[in-house]
């Protein structure tokens, strides 16, 4: 039985309820002691979006290793607002830099709003993602009913008249990944972002929009998966099929394009306490060969596992630098401004 | 057209105070053209609602002050404010008791939610003349203490932490967890 | 899929097996309603590592329970303090506050027991026999169709403003201004947030609420001795079960408008990402519609009351069907539910009928075995909760103050919420004094946001062109009705008039609100 009762971190009554099922994880954690004076406390997390969401069960599943570990229990603080914005500045402005606060974020889709919006922080000053967790491709998906049976009748119906696609956000990298298409293939796409997940479902699958675009992680009954934008393989193809890939379909160079959570942390302090930081590195690094995790993600349903893999700081801090790159590309469709 | 005067007035008064009145028309007025001004250049879609709703208010206010400023000139209102701004006892704790609870916001970054809590509770009662010493002592620490337990100790939510927080935190992180 | 009564009738008697999980979950559930700033989706996030330990069905029957009794939990503290925890009660304060200021607290908390209870035995009910037809209802209104449901609460504005429409108008209009405040909808730029991230979201719901109705109230509130306005006929009004039963009897005399309004509630609840809010108040316009006695509507009318407290508890019925019907949760409390639901293995949509039956009804029937439940728990605490209101307003108000800035911190954890609330107290302070209408604010704030939302997606997806608010046949029916809705208000406003023109005693036409 995994450690559900002790994830949530909430102090006092509800411990207590919850202790007898927390006591055979703490026994474990306490023989692993990785340094000597770091980790010293619980760590404080900012995840920059809602509670109850992705980012809670993926968080939550990957704690309930890493805490054994590591040695130190995870509290996290939902703060949601302004695609990350809100959650980001709180975690520059108003955390300490010591190693014991960390953000958990949404790499891609994070860094398009920091290239668009300019918020009070620095990248890659001031940060670093160390430790990828999961795949969420983005393509071009359509509801069971839908007269589109593939994306080359979507790009040529589009090449007519505007297609509608919704998306859960505009700044997102399935938006990017619409934009470029457009301009490779001359297709009209009128892109109506509807804030969220599941109103962009329920658009897709009430047929006011056309088509869905955006991530492809979420299982939803009966839609299809027309073409995703990735330049090597489709991740989820054991758990969602074969999907064609959008480059190879239309010989275009368009970048691969996915969102991936990852774990964060102030570069200073990192860059300041090296032994400290690779502390963190290898303990998440570890996680991943956990068999308990895979158990918890596979259970949850929160992600495809088959999309879960490590990504580390150089790999994330490339992906990162890739989307500021595409989001100022495309800034003038982006924003408002 | 607008022939009701304030709640604010006193019926009795010869000329009605109507200056009270176009409180809210400036502010709303005001918070228009900050829109405006500050969503200028944005496109349509970010600008759209507003237009639809700040343009019509606009319209209302120049249409509540133009009869503001018609009634004034006939002599059947003034510009007072009337009893909104007149000082008394009520007035006074009014006041005071904004003031409390401001300073309650502001002090409770240092104080922590429970202490600042008590004294917030303990001031406005001695504001409201409670002279009762069991009450004065029994409902600020009871209600406080009830802030504390629900939502520091039980619900574990985000509240800023002061000497009283600091104190009992080791009794909550003493369970190892 | 479900078919004989039998199957039916299995469940509901197997439900009933959950009682001793639905008892201590229906008396949590009122208990965190009641609390300003907490709520049932909060709970159910802390209670995960115990939902998730249970088995299925246990863990469902607590969740409904608790989530089903916080709504009507909450319609406590807007009864008695006019302090709104959500915005779905926001329409809970309009008669249920006025009702406490004449003593009649104990019969508003038993019409609000009642009609929460009865509004959702109804639509559960219905839920149950219609499930497969009402799942494929969400899917039938499109954004167009939903920027036609907002105009229509967004018209209780001009029916509540017409004693003086100008300053109905203004402030109306000013809430509504207030709600596009953060970031728009199609490109996330921020709009006149005065620089403050925490505005971001937009206005915080539950600071102005609590800041525009409690605070302001107060701040008037103690220059009474008590928070009725007689406190003799108040003592006599609370002591005794009188209240209670005419409570009761208020609702069983309109039980038409208790199960009309609960259906609005469960439509509007069915459809993703509306909520009670909207409900509440589509809800309470339509109850003031019908009524023979408008006028009465702000002041204490039990009907009011009626129509947000059944609305409110149809809105928790239609949440669940497309989370179960199509795997997306109608509301967050519903995310909640689909994580503990997908965790056991639960796969969410159409084929959950057939593939588990017991499952998708057995919700339902849980939920109706908390309806029974509560009926029992809430109807004699409303005899005694009821008696707050002998207590003198001087220490009262502390209380109220001390409570309103402590809900509003808890909401989000941010120290600005509590300047957002006396912002809005001072606000709502100066409506009061000068007449202008708190409530137009107030469903400005409320449904603002929500009206830009739906009109930007249907302007975005016209790509500008305002025919596609037109291109929809439902949208259209809409309409037509709002239409008429609006001719029949006017129509009886003309001929109101016209009675009291000619009466030898015109009603007071101080605007309630």
């Amino acid at each position: 039985m995994p450690d559900e009762a002790a994830f949530m971190n909430r102090r006092g009554f509800f411990k207590i309820a919850g202790s007898v099922v927390a006591a055979s994880a703490i026994g474990g954690a306490a023989g692993q002691v990785i340094a000597a004076n770091y980790p010293s406390r619980t760590f404080d997390v900012i995840v920059p979006t809602r509670e109850g969401g992705g980012a809670d069960g993926l968080s939550r599943a990957f704690i309930n290793s890493w805490k054994d570990k590591i040695g130190q229990d995870f509290e996290r603080q939902f703060s949601p607002g302004a695609a990350g914005q809100v959650g980001y500045e709180l975690y520059f402005k108003q955390r300490e830099m010591d190693g014991s606060n960390l953000l958990f974020g949404n790499v891609s889709a994070e860094m398009i709003m920091y290239a668009l919006q300019k918020p009070d922080f620095r990248f890659p000053e001031d940060i670093y993602y160390f430790c990828g967790i999961d795949t969420d491709p983005c393509g071009i998906w359509v509801s069971g009913e839908s007269p589109f049976t593939s994306v080359e009748e979507v790009v040529e119906t589009a090449m007519k008249r505007p297609v509608s696609i919704a998306v859960s956000r505009l700044p997102h990298p399935g938006t990017i990944g619409l934009l470029a298409l457009a301009e490779a293939t001359g297709a009209q796409f009128n892109i109506v972002p509807y804030g969220g997940g599941n109103p962009q479902v329920v658009a897709v699958l009430n047929g006011e929009a056309e088509c869905g675009g955006g991530g492809t992680a979420g299982y939803i009954e009966g839609a299809r998966i027309l073409g995703v934008f990735d330049r090597e393989e489709f991740v989820l193809a054991e758990t969602r099929g074969d999907v064609p890939l959008i480059n190879e379909v239309f010989g275009t160079d368009i970048p691969s394009l996915y969102s991936t959570r990852s774990w964060a942390v102030h570069r200073s302090w990192a860059d300041a306490n090296p032994d400290d930081y690779k502390v963190l590195q290898d303990t998440s690094a570890a996680v991943f060969d956990d068999p308990r995790f895979k158990e918890e993600i596979v259970q949850s349903g929160v992600t495809p596992w088959d999309g879960v893999r490590f990504r580390d700081q150089s790999t994330c801090m490339a992906l990162a630098q890739s989307m500021v790159e595409l989001a100022t590309k495309y800034g003038d469709q982006l924003t408002a401004g | 057209m607008d022939n009701r005067q304030s709640r604010e007035t006193s019926p009795s008064a010869r000329r009605q105070a109507s200056g009270a009145d176009l409180l809210i028309p400036i502010f709303a007025g005001l918070f228009a053209l900050y829109f405006f001004w500050d969503t200028w250049g944005l496109k349509w879609e970010a600008r759209i609602n507003g237009i639809l709703i700040g343009v019509p208010l606009l319209g209302l206010i120049v249409l509540k002050i133009a009869s503001t400023v018609i009634a004034v000139a006939e002599g059947k209102a003034s510009m007072r404010l009337g009893t909104i701004i007149a000082w008394s006892p009520d007035q006074r704790q009014r006041l005071l008791l904004f003031a409390v609870f401001t300073g309650f916001a502001v002090l409770i970054g240092w104080l922590g939610v429970t202490l600042s809590l008590f004294l917030a509770l303990l001031a406005s009662l001695r504001i409201l003349d409670v002279r009762s010493p069991a009450v004065l002592a029994l409902l600020p620490a009871g209600t406080s203490a009830l802030v504390y337990i629900l939502f520091i100790a039980v619900l574990d939510k985000r509240m800023p932490y002061g000497p009283v927080e600091n104190m009992l935190a080791p009794l909550l992180t003493g369970g190892g967890m | 899929m479900l078919s004989g009564w039998e199957n039916y009738g299995t469940l509901f008697i197997a439900s009933f097996t959950h009682l001793w999980i639905i008892i201590p979950a229906v008396v949590l559930g009122i208990l965190v309603g009641a609390i300003p700033g907490f709520s049932a989706q909060n709970t159910l996030l802390i209670l995960l590592p115990l939902t998730l330990v249970m088995d299925i069905d246990t863990s469902m029957a607590f969740m409904v329970s608790v989530y089903c009794a916080s709504h009507m939990g909450a319609g406590i503290p807007a009864i008695l303090i006019n302090m709104p925890g959500t915005g779905g009660h926001a329409a809970t304060c309009l008669d249920g506050f006025a009702m406490t200021k004449q003593g009649r607290s104990q019969e508003a908390l038993a019409i609000s027991a009642f009609a929460s209870v009865v509004g959702g035995l109804f639509t559960t009910i219905l839920a149950i026999a219609f499930l497969p037809l009402l799942s494929r209802m969400g899917l039938y209104l499109h954004s167009v169709d939903m920027v036609v449901i907002m105009v229509f609460g967004l018209c209780l504005i001009a029916m509540i403003a017409t004693d003086d429409l100008v300053k109905g108008l203004i402030a109306g209009f000013f809430g509504l201004l207030m709600g596009v405040v953060g970031t728009d909808f199609i490109y996330g730029t921020p709009r006149a947030t005065f620089g403050f991230i925490e505005l971001y979201e937009g206005v915080p719901l539950v600071p102005a609420l609590i800041g525009l109705l409690a605070i302001s109230e107060a701040m008037v509130m103690f220059e009474r001795e008590s928070v009725a306005l007689s406190s003799q006929e108040a003592r006599q009004k609370v002591s005794g079960w009188t209240g209670t039963f005419e409570g009761i009897r208020q609702c069983i005399r309109q039980w038409w408008i208790l199960a009309w309004t609960s259906f609005i509630g469960l439509l509007i609840g069915i459809v993703p990402g509306a909520g009670a809010s909207i409900a509440s108040f589509v809800a309470y316009a339509q109850a003031r519609l019908f009524s023979s006695d408008p006028q009465s509507f702000g002041r204490g009318s039990p009907t009011g009351l009626i129509a947000a407290e059944s609305s409110n508890n149809g809105v928790t019925s239609g949440t669940l069907v497309p989370l179960l019907a199509i795997g997306v949760p109608g509301g967050t409390t519903a995310a909640v539910m689909a994580v503990v639901l997908q965790y056991n293995g639960v796969l969410l949509g159409p084929r959950l009928f057939t593939d588990r039956p017991e499952t998708a009804y057995g919700i339902f029937f849980s939920m109706l075995a908390a309806y029974i439940v509560m009926v029992f728990l809430v109807l004699p605490l409303a005899r005694y909760v009821g008696t707050i209101v002998l207590v003198p307003t001087r220490v009262l108000v502390p209380l109220i103050l001390s409570l309103t800035v402590v809900a509003s911190l808890a909401n989000r954890g941010y120290v600005f919420d509590i300047y957002v609330a006396l912002v809005f107290g001072v606000i709502g302070y100066i409506c009061r004094r000068t007449g202008y209408n708190v409530i137009a604010v107030l469903i400005g704030v409320l449904l603002g946001p929500l009206f830009e939302q739906y009109l930007l997606r249907s302007l975005r997806l016209g790509q500008g062109d305002l025919q596609i608010l037109f291109s929809s046949s439902i949208g259209n029916t809409l309409w037509g009705l709002l239409a008429l809705s609006l001719a029949l208000q006017w129509w009886k406003g003309r001929k109101m008039r016209r009675a009291l023109r000619d009466g030898p005693a015109a009603k007071e036409t101080i605007n309630p609100y």
